[in-house]
């Protein structure tokens, strides 16, 4: 078995918000551990390439940031365990990890819980067919597999994520087309013309969308997948301002491929495990773990926590606190610099305006109540165990009145996944039928393990992996 | 707006508060169920289900027959398929010591009329193949069955509901009404219902609900864990537990056992590591230990398990009482307030019998046998003052 990992930073999840905080903790001379699940550092976000050496010419912006990021991190002297996972958290932020099978414990004396969120999903008829993927997974496709997942790809749901992957998926030669749920308002475009350092990002992304022949459709919701062996066409529908689906408008869109995501959800279990405290903002991605924003401190003493698991809020809000996370982390074990607190005071300004900025994002793409409209009766709602919506609707009509109450009669989320595919989609409906909040509604509990561990890895007997 | 009235109101829906609220209504009483969280989701979804006779009550063996009888006609009479599953129970020995008690439990149990046997490991692997290894022994009991405990309740629920059970989960009592010293109604946050029984069926939460009524009851919570793997082909053919030590629940238990949807449901607590402080208000953790402990044992037993993959795991509180004997009937100073409360961790092996006990009850029959051994009266008022 091998021994315990002992640290003063632990950091779990390397995306903006866990890179930004190893830079920052690092620098004012604590020792750093980041831990994460893929083989090259940077999240969703800055999703490197699967290709060895330096980045291609075709690599977006967002690639060479997160690659300079993990160097700058990895010079300072910042240690990453890549392949890794964090499958438990125990008292006294003991982590359990499943490093490529082998199991290593780590004892971190401050800990930065950054472990981002993952795309949100609503069941729709077709939706299993081979060809439709979640929007995060066509990226990892085109960018750690160099895969295109299709040559006609219609690429749907909610949120700028979009035209992020819509880009990848152009540049790689497929033939795409965005189609947006959210309408946008004046007032929103009004808010947004307030934040002109944001105007460049997304003209500059809307030109080379343009330029590839990409087109871009604002409010209209994919209705349903068709196809006998795989994927051939989308049916969408528009929707009006609230959500709701206009008659008369149906269209059907030749594709083989279909990305689609609402947005992202937070991925709170391990903040959870650690006893962390959240609140519910489904806009912002459903729980989100109360911080205090000056700080990142959360209800637990010495775990702090930053970037999308505080709320989604993107990349750059994510990245400043990170900064103040790592920094107040290393402070408090003592660790300080001549510059430590106007580090962190000119993070906090940079935090609260990206803050405002990723509220109007928020509020624009909140998704619509009608999405749980979306599955029909037979419509299979949890892949991994094959539950309908037909056999939701019985368990709520016999008293399960909570995504964890119909999880139990119906085994909904209680497969390989754990519910990160299909908890979203459940919550809603059960919220729509029984007329709850989705804070109510939304309450399947984190547990270990956060990712299915081997028994061997637990036993601490597996020889490490050669990769 | 009316008050709704209600010949019976039942607290707590797990699996001993579904089976009475069926009972009740089965035996002609208009009942409303109510559970402050999930129905079934408490002690009774992290328990493992098992419905036996074999090494679990030295005293009780009439009462869990009868009660094993009932389970095995239950899909049937509740229309219902909630996978029960006469697998037959198997407990290893693993210390010379407990051979003795591993043959203590199987004369108790012959003399009942109960099948049994003690194992040498070559029939132990006769009955389960994959169970390499080194035991020394083990008792096999071949009637024992396990059900799966969410649909157990969810049966009994449905069926009570078409009998006119009302049922309201999410709705935490949050006020017991009395004039004269008799039950007059109850509040559940805006809902207020007039009914003149009780029946305190919250298990660890029991003591809590009697105090409401200005009564205490000597239960306490026990922190009871589990994991479970993901599905894999049937590899582990009946419920295998670790026999009784020397010094009883307190010397530590193992149960494992192979759920119909493939996957494998163990836990593993060893000396001392039964009694907690936390309540379970406070702690729904996980322990550390225990996950190393159980998986140890597990992968002692079946050491071709070392490549199935843990998924998932749940911590609950089992009501204990001093005795470890249930607490069913009236309350003494509150007519008309019942407990069905205590399990112990073994409520699935009672519970349709302790539903027709306080169904007599609530239907007029006062003396009722059975009941006898279970009164809370048998503490005194002392020691129910005293919890």
């Amino acid at each position: 078995m091998s021994g315990l990992h002992e640290v003063d930073v632990a950091i779990v999840g390397a995306g903006p918000a866990g890179l930004a905080a190893a830079i920052a903790a690092r620098s004012l001379g604590a020792s750093v551990l980041v831990i994460d699940e893929y083989s090259a550092a940077g999240g969703q976000y800055h999703r490197q390439s699967a290709r060895p050496g330096p980045p291609a010419s075709d690599a977006t912006q967002a690639e060479r940031q997160g690659r300079a990021l993990a160097s700058r991190a990895r010079e300072a002297g910042v240690a990453f365990w890549a392949d890794a996972y964090v499958w438990a958290a125990f008292a006294n932020a003991m982590l359990a990890v499943d490093q490529a099978g082998m199991r290593r414990d780590v004892r971190a004396r401050s800990l930065v819980v950054s472990t981002g969120a993952h795309d949100r999903v609503m069941p729709f008829p077709g939706w299993t067919l081979p060809g439709v993927m979640t929007v995060g997974a066509a990226q990892a496709l085109v960018k750690a597999h160099a895969v295109v997942p299709g040559q006609r790809i219609v690429v749907a749901g909610s949120g700028p994520f979009l035209l992020v992957v819509a880009e990848g998926l152009a540049k790689a030669g497929a033939a795409v087309e965005i189609l947006e749920a959210a309408r946008f308002r004046a007032s929103v475009l009004a808010t947004f013309l307030r934040f002109p350092n944001r105007w460049g990002e997304l003209l500059g992304l809307l030109r080379t969308l343009r330029a590839r022949g990409v087109g871009l459709t604002l409010g209209r919701v994919v209705m349903r997948a068709e196809g006998q062996d795989g994927l051939q066409g989308v049916v969408s529908q528009a929707v009006d301002a609230r959500g709701t689906p206009i008659a008369g408008t149906v269209l059907r869109h030749d594709a083989d491929a279909l990305a689609i995501a609402y947005g992202f959800r937070t991925q709170v279990d391990l903040a959870r495990m650690l006893g962390c405290r959240t609140r519910y903002d489904d806009a912002a991605g459903g729980h989100a773990v109360i911080v205090d924003a000056d700080t990142g401190r959360t209800s637990q003493a010495e775990i702090y926590a930053a970037g999308e698991v505080t709320g989604v809020g993107g990349h750059e809000v994510a990245a400043l606190e990170g900064t103040i996370a790592g920094l107040s982390a290393a402070m408090s074990l003592g660790y300080t610099s001549p510059a430590a607190l106007s580090r962190l005071a000119a993070a906090r300004r940079g935090r609260a305006k990206a803050q405002r900025f990723a509220d109007v994002v928020a509020a624009t793409f909140a998704p619509s109540r009608d999405l749980a409209l979306l599955p029909a009766a037979e419509t299979i709602v949890c892949r991994c165990e094959g539950v309908t919506r037909d056999s939701i609707d019985r368990a709520i009509a016999a008293g399960a009145t909570t995504a964890s109450a119909v999880k139990r009669w119906t085994r909904c989320g209680m497969g390989r996944c754990q519910g990160r595919m299909c908890g979203w989609g459940l919550a809603r409906l059960v919220a729509a039928r029984t007329h709850s909040p989705m804070a109510l509604a939304d309450n399947l509990t984190a547990r270990l393990p956060l990712k299915p561990v081997s028994l061997g890895t637990i036993a601490g007997s597996n020889p490490p992996l050669v990769k | 707006m009316s008050t709704p009235a209600f010949d019976a109101v039942v607290v707590g829906a797990g699996i001993v508060g579904c089976a009475t609220a069926y009972e009740l209504a089965r035996a002609g009483l208009s009942v409303a169920l109510l559970d402050k969280g999930d129905i079934g989701g408490a002690v009774t979804g992290g328990s493992l289900a098992c419905v036996g006779t074999h090494m679990i009550s030295r005293d009780e063996i009439p009462l869990l027959m009868r009660s094993c009888q009932r389970w095995s006609g239950l899909e049937n009479e509740l229309d219902f398929d909630f996978e029960y599953n006469a697998c037959g129970q198997m407990r290893f020995v693993r210390a010379p010591a407990d051979l003795e008690v591993a043959r203590g439990w199987l004369a108790l149990e012959a003399g009942f009329g109960l099948e049994g046997a003690l194992l040498d490991p070559a029939a132990v692997r006769g009955i389960a193949p994959a169970l390499r290894g080194p035991v020394l022994a083990a008792t096999w009991s071949p009637r024992d069955a396990t059900v799966n405990p969410f649909l157990a309740c969810r049966a009994f629920v449905e069926a009570a509901q078409r009998l006119g059970c009302r049922v309201h989960p999410g709705t935490g009592v949050t006020a017991i009404h009395t004039q004269a010293g008799r039950i007059t109604g109850v509040t559940a946050g805006a809902l207020r219902i007039a009914t003149k029984y009780i029946v305190n069926a919250a298990g660890p939460w029991a003591d809590a609900v009697a105090r409401l009524a200005g009564c205490a009851l000597p239960i306490a919570p026990r922190k009871a864990q589990c994991l479970a793997t993901t599905a894999v082909a049937p590899i582990i053919p009946c419920v295998v537990g670790a026999c009784e030590s020397a010094g009883g629940v307190e010397a530590g238990y193992t149960q494992i056992q192979q759920a119909a949807h493939g996957q494998i449901l163990f836990n593993t607590v060893l000396a001392g590591g039964v009694r907690t402080e936390a309540r379970p208000e406070d702690d729904l953790a996980v322990d550390r230990q225990f996950v190393l402990d159980s998986v140890e044992t597990l992968l002692w037993l079946f050491p071709d398990l070392r490549n199935v993959t843990l998924l998932r795991s749940w911590c609950a509180y089992e009501a204990v009482t001093p005795d470890d004997h249930f607490l069913i009937g009236p309350v003494d100073g509150v007519d008309g307030l019942l407990v069905a409360a205590g399990d112990g961790g073994t409520g699935f092996n009672r519970a349709p019998m302790i539903g027709e006990m306080i169904a007599q009850w609530a239907s007029g029959n006062r003396a009722v046998p059975a009941m006898t051994p279970y009164l809370p009266s048998r503490f005194g008022t002392e020691a129910r003052v005293a919890a």
